[in-house]
């Protein structure tokens, strides 16, 4: 199934070209990574899939539903975005915040139920901050909050998993534990998710798509093994990248 | 923090512990058993006609006034996303201030008072409004530069009127400028403002909580936040201005009250609004009591009491809250 498509979209942010006429299919049980160089587009093309922004031209579907007949609600029940910072002006507990992602589901005089709070628990448990569901916000580090973004989304359990940045601020140990936790949801749940990397050695090993974006709206998706090469990291971030292997796996490395 | 199944009850014991008070408090004597007498039966006398008539329509617009403003400004901390935002700061107050001090240098009173009051207060919610909108996005600190900005200007009108005014009006004017309900009546149709008020929040309060984390977040979640902010802009707004207008703009109330809710018991706003509106109005009405007792005959404007309350209270929880 089509989770996530695009017909000839075009996006833009002041006067600058994201992508043009890009049609992209993300098919459930697909991992697609989101490359290009900084201040390229991507967090704006992903904000735009989300339906934050309006697009210039162009469809975009989420499970072949076209996004612009859906009401933010039934968006948010089938798309969940992961932020590339967080905001937290006010205090609260970890466990709160986790639970917000049960929002969509709820009317407006609803209190989450024993069911939405088990959900948000195992998130926790799963993003390894189980025994911090008390704490307070402010008492987190930089990693621990991200991590709890990611239990936030989690908690949401959408069919479609936007992620930007998905490894800031996360230690080797905790990049490798969430990555192999969002992956394995999308291969064993039928979800699909698209995430912005700047590792992309990460990229290689967790992503079996990628999307480029070069600038000027020219974009490359395709499989990894289509996409991933000297010649087009070199071409993408303007630096000479060198591919050597590693246990049989292909690493690259900045020149 | 408290948890919120202990803290609305005893809340609601609070509330209704001031206004016993204020029933009670004041130059005639009137017993516990009085004031009883006076609410549930149709005695007359002194007594009933001190609780009923001059005590009780104070203390309730003293409990309605208190209310809407720390419900303003638990919402306007939310549209602006800053724990500092009080119900004051975008200038609808000032607004209702020029108002009210015109109508008293004309030599006004009564209905004009109250009229002009209003209108200020709707004058200066649109005149934020439309500025701050402009083209473009309507971002939190927009609004929030606008308003202060705006407010200013209101300020720099108030001083005029009092440079120019004539000395008889000047002790009138400042009253009104720090908040005093003596004149304040209606205590029915107070109170069923801030009893619709609160509930037409009570549905928002959820997605409150997702609006605090930024617009996108919250979109992203499902909130409609356009939508969402123009509701909370209006309600705030039009609260504030039905609070200057009963009582005056009565500072502290509308900023600490919700910010001290948020300390002891977290910022769940299905919590936090209802909370809100109860300790408001509890606080005003013992201020409000204060007000008229502490030096009587004589009395002081309540909103120099609501600081002097709120002030050492708000210090000690945010003390204790740094080191728990």
């Amino acid at each position: 199934m089509a989770r996530l498509q695009t017909q000839q979209l075009n996006v833009s942010i002041v006067g600058k070209q994201v992508c043009t006429d890009l049609s992209l299919t993300i098919e459930s049980g697909q991992c697609w990574g989101l490359l290009g160089p900084n201040g390229i587009g991507k967090t704006t093309l992903l904000h735009t899939l989300a339906g934050l922004r309006p697009v210039d031209s162009g469809e975009i579907y989420l499970n072949e539903h076209n996004i612009s007949t859906m009401s933010r609600r039934e968006a948010a029940m089938v798309l969940g975005m992961l932020f590339q910072a967080d905001n937290d002006p006010f205090p609260g507990t970890v466990l709160d915040t986790a639970l917000i992602g049960r929002h969509p589901y709820l009317n407006a005089l609803q209190w989450e139920g024993h069911e939405d709070i088990q959900r948000a628990k195992t998130a926790l448990n799963d993003v390894d901050l189980a025994d911090m569901s008390q704490r307070t916000l402010a008492t987190l580090s930089g990693g621990e909050r991200r991590r709890l973004s990611v239990a936030t989304l989690l908690t949401q359990d959408p069919a479609i998993m936007l992620l930007d940045e998905p490894t800031s601020h996360l230690d080797l140990h905790h990049q490798i534990l969430l990555l192999d936790l969002l992956t394995t949801r999308v291969h064993q749940q039928n979800k699909a998710m698209l995430t912005v990397l700047h590792d992309i050695n990460l990229a290689g090993r967790y992503c079996d798509h990628l999307l480029l974006l070069f600038g000027n709206g020219e974009t490359l998706a395709g499989t990894q093994a289509d996409v991933l090469n000297e010649l087009n990291l070199r071409k993408l971030y303007g630096h000479p990248v060198k591919k050597v292997e590693a246990d049989g796996q292909a690493v690259y490395i900045p020149e | 923090m408290i948890p919120p199944r202990w803290l609305l009850p005893a809340l609601v014991l609070l509330g209704i512990a001031s206004l016993a008070f204020a029933l009670a408090v004041g130059s005639v004597d009137v017993s516990p058993g009085q004031v009883w007498a006076s609410l549930t039966t149709n005695t007359t006398g002194l007594e009933r006609t001190v609780v009923m008539e001059l005590r009780w329509p104070r203390a309730a617009s003293a409990f309605a006034t208190g209310g809407m403003l720390a419900l303003a400004g638990a919402l306007l901390q939310v549209l602006l996303r800053n724990p500092l935002a009080d119900p004051y700061i975008l200038g609808i107050s000032g607004g209702a201030a020029v108002g009210a001090l015109l109508t008293m240098l004309l030599g006004l009173g009564g209905f004009w008072l109250t009229g002009s009051a209003f209108a200020g207060a709707l004058l200066a919610m649109l005149l934020v409004f439309s500025i701050a909108h402009g083209r473009g996005s309507w971002t939190p600190t927009r609004l929030l530069l606008t308003g202060v900005v705006v407010a200013f200007g209101w300020g720099a009108v108030i001083s005029f009127i009092l440079a120019i005014a004539p000395e008889q009006n000047l002790h009138g004017m400042l009253f009104w400028l720090m908040g005093d309900l003596s004149h304040a009546s209606r205590p029915y149709l107070n109170l069923s403002i801030l009893v619709i008020g609160t509930l037409i929040c009570l549905p928002m309060a959820r997605n409150l909580n997702v609006m605090v984390r930024g617009d996108l977040p919250a979109a992203a979640l499902g909130v409609p936040v356009s939508s969402l902010r123009w509701q909370i802009y209006v309600l705030a707004s039009l609260l504030t201005a039905v609070a200057v207008t009963i009582a005056g703009s009565v500072g502290f109330i509308g900023l600490v009250v919700p910010h001290m809710l948020r300390l002891i018991s977290g910022s769940d706003h299905r919590i936090l609004l209802p909370a809100s509106v109860l300790l408001g109005g509890a606080l005003l009405v013992l201020a409000d009591t204060l007000a008229r007792t502490v030096i009587a005959p004589n009395q002081l404007p309540v909103g120099v009491l609501t600081a002097m309350l709120g002030v050492p209270l708000f210090l000690y929880l945010l003390r204790k809250g740094q080191t728990s």
